[in-house]
């Protein structure tokens, strides 16, 4: 069985549009939530009459390093300060809240899992998507990689890795799909590879990648970096597949794209 | 990429939780009806509220037992999620026969369930930063450090692929539905699966700010409840491929026959009233061991004590077409509270020992069963024989995620 990739998407929280039919659902959640969500819209909106798309076929994947972290302070912040936690807030706050608010709104039925790593959270998520629809469970699968990050968190790092840019919150998305139920062209993911390894915790806080495309090198700082690229040349024309692979302190991924 | 076609076996179990530090005294504990609940004030809840909470008595490890409690006892390990799993993963590979030795040049994946342990809540680092004080870098680098499923396999020593869930309440059952995957299309050789999850303040309020905890010791499918109590824990399950288990000529407990998923896709907190995803959930596990409806004989429920989980879990299990005279169900919660992220595991872990006993204890708290529920359930003073050897396992979480085990004992 082969899994194509049918559309990708990616935005950094500052450039996000909320479309107007998702305002209303989108109206108590955190930028966690709303980066998810939308960039599932933006994903799927060539794709809502496909058969692929059938509510209990379709599943996703979100992976996050830091998950719901900013919402996580507010809470712990009513909590040490002696004030009633609220109870939209702490819903919010649980990790897997924006797996269950794409779900929702999309009427996704299939599985809706939340990987959480500091490593390789997009990639471990592709994995699982992949696998999922390699073994049938699904038909179809978005893939995500979302960070929204925190203040305290930009605080820790700007004293660790003095001379670093901010890392931008935003969000990477993939749809996933079974070849056989695909009728046009796309590109296909032949195979998915991570190799983890032991590494000092302030790798992470630095995020240094080489990200290798073809004869193409880049080296980025930012967690999300490397899956907005992937989106980004998945969109290309003339996008010919190939080897991209993410080289770093912990370790490194590969992933062969055909077409 | 083939699925391999031959049965996921369990060669080894472990689970500590306010029920005993092993499965051994958990076990003599269910049949004596020992609930070992604290109540707790301030430390876990807002002032003026206090309420039981199902906190595991003593997490040292046996120093003198294996070489593994050893290195867990001497070990770095900086917080309790992670000491909480390490010693149910000791306990599991102690009773698979599996040395760090013998785990060398394998493949080993461990799928960890959690939702506590992936947060930071340093309130000392969090009061500091908020304060423009200048907190010390070092608990921010440990939490950077704590990946679960890393840290796991850095202690033990083993390679291969780790994997952390947080998909809330259902996330243990979910890592052993993934580490069945995983054996099946052979990405690991053996897999370490199950969840942990420590007490955790934040979401004592946060179940508090919600209504749903009980200020009373909870009791799940009861007239009265009046909804949940947390615990904590970590419920692991060792699994391998059949010919590997027995090549190595080593006792099973069991086989994970099925694992299916299912979405409410309906609110962010609340089930489907009528369990709409958790029937697709039993359906696709029922799908995928290849067995019928009627070769189940006991379900483990999720069985929290919230008014709308056990209605709509019930509905569930009735709409599924279970037959009651064929079929006990039960929820072992009363006698761990909510574990959250290790519920899966560690109800898992429960459920084969019943299957392996032949029969089941009631569900503790439960006195007079609500005759709102769409099907009957074991109530405490109740315990029973089993009609098989086959049962189910089944987990609700936040964000309309449900997840069900079929799971096979051997006694």
């Amino acid at each position: 069985m082969t899994v194509c990739i049918t559309a990708a998407s990616g935005c950094a929280l500052n450039n996000l549009e909320v479309p107007a039919e998702l305002s209303r659902k989108l109206r108590r959640a955190d930028d966690y939530i709303r980066l998810a969500v939308v960039a599932a819209f933006n994903a799927m909106q060539d794709h809502c009459d496909s058969d692929n798309l059938r509510p209990d076929r379709c599943g996703l994947v979100l992976g996050s390093g830091f998950s719901t972290m900013q919402t996580n302070f507010e809470v712990l912040d009513s909590v040490v300060s002696g004030r009633q936690t609220s109870p939209t807030l702490f819903s919010h706050s649980v990790f897997n809240a924006a797996a269950g608010y794409v779900a929702s709104t999309f009427n996704l039925q299939g599985a809706a899992f939340t990987v959480t790593d500091f490593a390789f959270p997009f990639f471990k998520a592709l994995q699982e998507g992949y696998l999922a629809i390699i073994s049938g469970k699904l038909d179809s699968c978005l893939v995500f990689h979302v960070e929204t990050y925190s203040d305290l968190l930009t605080d820790g790092r700007k004293k660790r890795v003095k001379e670093s840019a901010p890392w931008q919150p935003g969000v990477a998305c993939l749809l996933l799909e079974n070849k056989k139920m695909v009728s046009s062209a796309a590109p296909c993911l032949e195979d998915i590879e991570i190799t983890r390894k032991t590494c000092a915790p302030e790798a992470f806080l630095v995020g240094q990648q080489d990200v290798i495309q073809g004869t193409e090198s880049l080296i980025l700082y930012d967690p999300l970096g490397a899956g907005i690229l992937l989106t980004e040349l998945l969109n290309e024309q003339g996008f010919r597949g190939g080897l991209f692979s993410v080289k770093s302190d912990w370790g490194e991924t590969r992933l062969q794209l055909s077409i | 990429m083939g699925k391999i076609l031959q049965p996921i076996v369990v060669t080894g179990y472990g689970a500590i939780t306010a029920l005993g530090e092993n499965c051994q005294i958990a076990a003599r504990n269910m049949a004596d009806g020992v609930v070992c609940n604290v109540s707790m004030g301030e430390r876990f809840f807002p002032n003026g509220f206090s309420a039981p909470c199902f906190q595991v008595p003593s997490v040292a490890p046996d120093a003198g037992r294996s070489r593994l409690d050893e290195i867990i006892s001497t070990a770095n390990i900086g917080n309790r999620t992670l000491l909480l799993a390490l010693l149910a993963v000791a306990e599991g590979l102690q009773r698979a026969g599996l040395s760090l030795e013998t785990l060398q040049g394998k493949r080993i994946g461990v799928v960890l369930g959690t939702t506590v342990g992936c947060t930071f809540h340093n309130e000392e680092y969090y009061i500091k930063w908020r304060d423009g004080q200048n907190p010390s870098p070092e608990p921010l680098l440990a939490y950077l450090a704590a990946n679960l499923a890393d840290r796991v396999k850095e202690i033990l020593g083993i390679v291969g692929p780790g994997l952390v869930l947080t998909n809330a309440c259902a996330s243990g059952t979910d890592a052993i539905g993934v580490a069945k995957t995983w054996l099946e299309y052979d990405k690991c050789d053996i897999a370490i699966a199950g969840g942990a999850d420590e007490l955790s303040r934040v979401a004592c309020h946060g179940f508090n700010s919600l209504m749903l905890y009980s200020e009373k010791s909870c009791t799940p499918f009861d007239i009265h409840r009046q909804g949940l109590n947390l615990g904590e824990g970590a419920g692991i399950l060792v699994m391998e491929k059949q010919e590997d288990a027995a090549k190595r000529g080593q006792k099973i407990f069991g086989r994970v026959r099925g694992y299916g998923v299912g979405g409410d896709a309906y609110h962010p907190t609340a089930p489907h009233p009528g369990g709409a995803g958790l029937q697709r959930a039993i359906n696709n596990a029922l799908q995928d061991s290849g067995l019928l409806l009627d070769d189940i004989c006991l379900i483990n429920a999720h069985g929290t004590g919230t008014s709308a989980n056990d209605l709509a879990e019930t509905s569930a299990i009735s709409a599924a077409g279970f037959d009651p005279a064929r079929v006990s169900v039960v929820s072992t919660k009363g006698f761990t509270g909510h574990t959250l992220g290790a519920a899966g595991g560690v109800e898992a872990v429960y459920t084969l020992m019943a299957l392996n006993e032949g029969w089941v204890q009631g569900t503790a708290g439960c006195h007079e069963l609500d005759p709102a529920l769409s099907f009957p359930v074991l109530a405490e003073s109740e315990c029973q024989f089993l009609r098989g050897k086959t049962g189910m396992s089944q987990s609700l979480a936040f964000g309309g995620s449900n997840s069900a085990l079929v799971l096979e004992g051997v006694g």
